[in-house]
């Protein structure tokens, strides 16, 4: 070998490493960074089946679970999730249950299960979105950081959230949502209601309750509901308006309390006694068969004829601005001008 | 005296069960099924007698004195509703207002004379006066040594386990529980200048309810009890 061959050789070593190095260093790299990519990761797909009397239960951190429903008696569970997280779901003779686990920090997954419609459903998590629709039993649903969205149930439906907004249609039975500082809507809906947020609005659409029971502290309520007689329904905001519409031959007595806002009514309501700001009002429409409460500390009191409100558009509860409404007089039994029917003469 | 006035005069008795004749409790069964606002006053006094049956003994506060001279003062001495100048009977929330006073008077009594005159240091009472609409009234207090230890524990076991909770979630439950305390200051300030108003009373309570709500929901978050909702 030639001198300068032998000081070829000899670097070569030298210049060998660092390019491994290198190579090693990328490969490091990306073999590190293939579990967290969100890719396509893992899937699970299983389908398991369902003994009578049996109820689900499914456990989920973070992500997705969409619950719908079929005919069979099987229960489907399609999951997406990164390779790190396992689904686990046992399936006993009275429970299924289904829960993520994870190797390494939060476990996130997307679920979409099918459930026979009769199977009673319990979903709780800390930031999971929940989507529940065509149930015909029992749903719970809890979450700290997520919206809600349950279309059916029957029995005992619950709805909690504490930041997420909560949208509930067509159930039937004991209805109760519960958030924190986001909006609630309760659509379709007929039994028991109890709905009640701190910062957002309410609204109830279609409602043929017995009880109805809500309240809000920072927000408005629209409430749009028969009222069968002997029906009982309770509507409390501190600090924002609350829209009551009803049909013109409902029978109700409607007991109105407001601090410092106003009432307004294009029903034919009659008052007992005499309307005074800042103490109980009574209206009697019809036979005043019904029960209803209104109070708002410090906004507007409406009770409406249906048709004469702007139906609420846009994004649901929060959109404020297209269910605004011009009144056409100013203050509590103050002589209204229109349709509106004067509250009453009215002692300041 | 109209037709209400001869059933809201009877409705402490049939409450009661007391001195009607069958054929006087279907007559008022009926009209109960007719008249809203019938129903309300008898709901009312079944609300003063349930909230008189769940008062609680309490020892009276060092501070009462002036409160209880403030109440025998002339202008705070209990205004009677028109009808009692008709007739010698008495209904039975102006009986339960009247029994509270006395339970406040004579404990107070008995502490001055215990204690000598603690005049010198007393914050007012709130004055047991029916109200215009002729609502039952609920006393409220101000101080409610209770309530604020159990705000001041919640909120102690809030603050041991804000670090489990996510920021967003501290950020939220914060914002709402500031919206919960001025409902509170606003019920508050109203009750000052109405101290009488039945909704009121009964707002200032329900706020102050509220808050311990979502601070026991806030607390169960935060310290895992594996209630997600509280």
């Amino acid at each position: 070998m030639s001198p300068n061959g032998e000081r070829a050789a000899a670097r070569r070593p030298r210049q060998v490493l660092p390019a491994l190095t290198v190579v090693l260093l990328c490969a490091a790299s990306a073999f590190a960074q293939t579990p967290a990519a969100a890719g396509p990761g893992a899937t699970t797909d299983k389908t398991v089946p369902v003994a009578k009397g049996s109820r689900l239960t499914v456990s989920n951190d973070a992500g997705e679970v969409v619950i719908k429903t079929w005919n069979q008696e099987s229960l489907r569970v399609r999951a997406s999730h990164s390779d790190r997280v396992s689904v686990d779901i046992q399936n006993t003779a009275s429970i299924i249950s289904i829960r993520s686990r994870s190797t390494q920090g939060r476990a996130t997954v997307d679920y979409e299960i099918t459930a026979p419609a009769w199977l009673p459903i319990k979903v709780s998590g800390q930031f999971p979105y929940i989507g529940v629709e065509g149930s015909q039993n029992e749903v719970s649903a809890e979450t700290v950081r997520g919206d809600i969205v349950i279309k059916g149930g029957s029995g005992s439906v619950t709805a909690k959230s504490i930041h997420g907004e909560i949208i509930i249609e067509d159930a039937r039975g004991r209805v109760s949502a519960t958030t924190v500082n986001e909006g609630i809507r309760i659509a379709g809906t007929t039994g028991e209601i109890v709905a009640e947020t701190t910062n957002g609005d309410i609204v109830l659409e279609r409602i043929g309750a017995g009880m109805v029971d809500v309240s809000t502290v920072n927000g408005d309520v629209r409430a749009e509901t028969t009222l069968p007689a002997g029906a009982k329904v309770r509507v409390e905001t501190h600090n924002g308006d609350i829209t009551m519409i009803v049909p013109e031959n409902t029978g109700a007595t409607f007991t109105v309390r407001t601090h410092s806002g106003d009432f307004h009514s294009n029903l034919p309501t009659k008052t007992v006694g005499e309307p005074r700001r800042g103490r109980r009002t009574i209206y009697t429409l019809g036979d005043g068969g019904a029960d209803v409460e209104l109070q708002s500390f410090g906004g507007t009191i409406r009770l409406r004829r249906p048709g004469t409100v702007p139906t609420p558009g846009g994004k649901g509860p929060k959109d404020k601005e297209k269910g605004k409404l011009e009144e056409p007089g100013d203050g509590f039994g103050t002589p209204l001008s229109g349709s509106e029917q004067p509250a009453g003469a009215v002692k300041r | 005296m109209n037709h209400t006035d001869h059933v809201t005069d009877r409705l402490s008795d049939y409450l009661d069960d007391d001195g009607l004749t069958p054929e006087q409790r279907a007559a008022l069964d009926a009209h109960l099924a007719t008249c809203g606002e019938c129903r309300g006053a008898l709901d009312e006094l079944r609300a003063v007698v349930t909230r008189a049956a769940a008062l609680t003994d309490r020892a009276p506060a060092a501070e009462l004195w002036s409160g209880i001279a403030a109440r025998i003062e002339p202008p705070a001495v209990l205004k009677m509703p028109q009808r009692q100048t008709r007739r010698f009977s008495f209904t039975l929330p102006q009986l339960v207002a009247a029994s509270l006073a006395l339970m406040v008077l004579s404990g107070g009594l008995v502490w001055v004379a215990r204690s000598g005159d603690p005049r010198a240091s007393l914050p007012p009472v709130v004055a047991l006066e029916e109200s215009a609409d002729s609502e039952p009234m609920v006393p409220v207090t101000f101080a409610d040594a209770q309530y604020d230890d159990a705000v001041a524990d919640l909120e102690q076991a809030l603050a041991k386990g804000r670090d489990r909770l996510d920021p967003e979630t501290i950020r939220v439950i914060e914002a709402s529980l500031r919206s919960i305390d001025e409902a509170i200051d606003q019920s508050r300030k109203a009750l000052k200048a109405d101290p009488a108003n039945v909704y009121l009373n009964n707002h200032f309570a329900a706020s102050r309810n509220r808050k311990l709500a979502l601070l026991r929901r806030a607390t169960a978050l935060a310290l895992g009890d594996g209630n997600i909702g509280g």
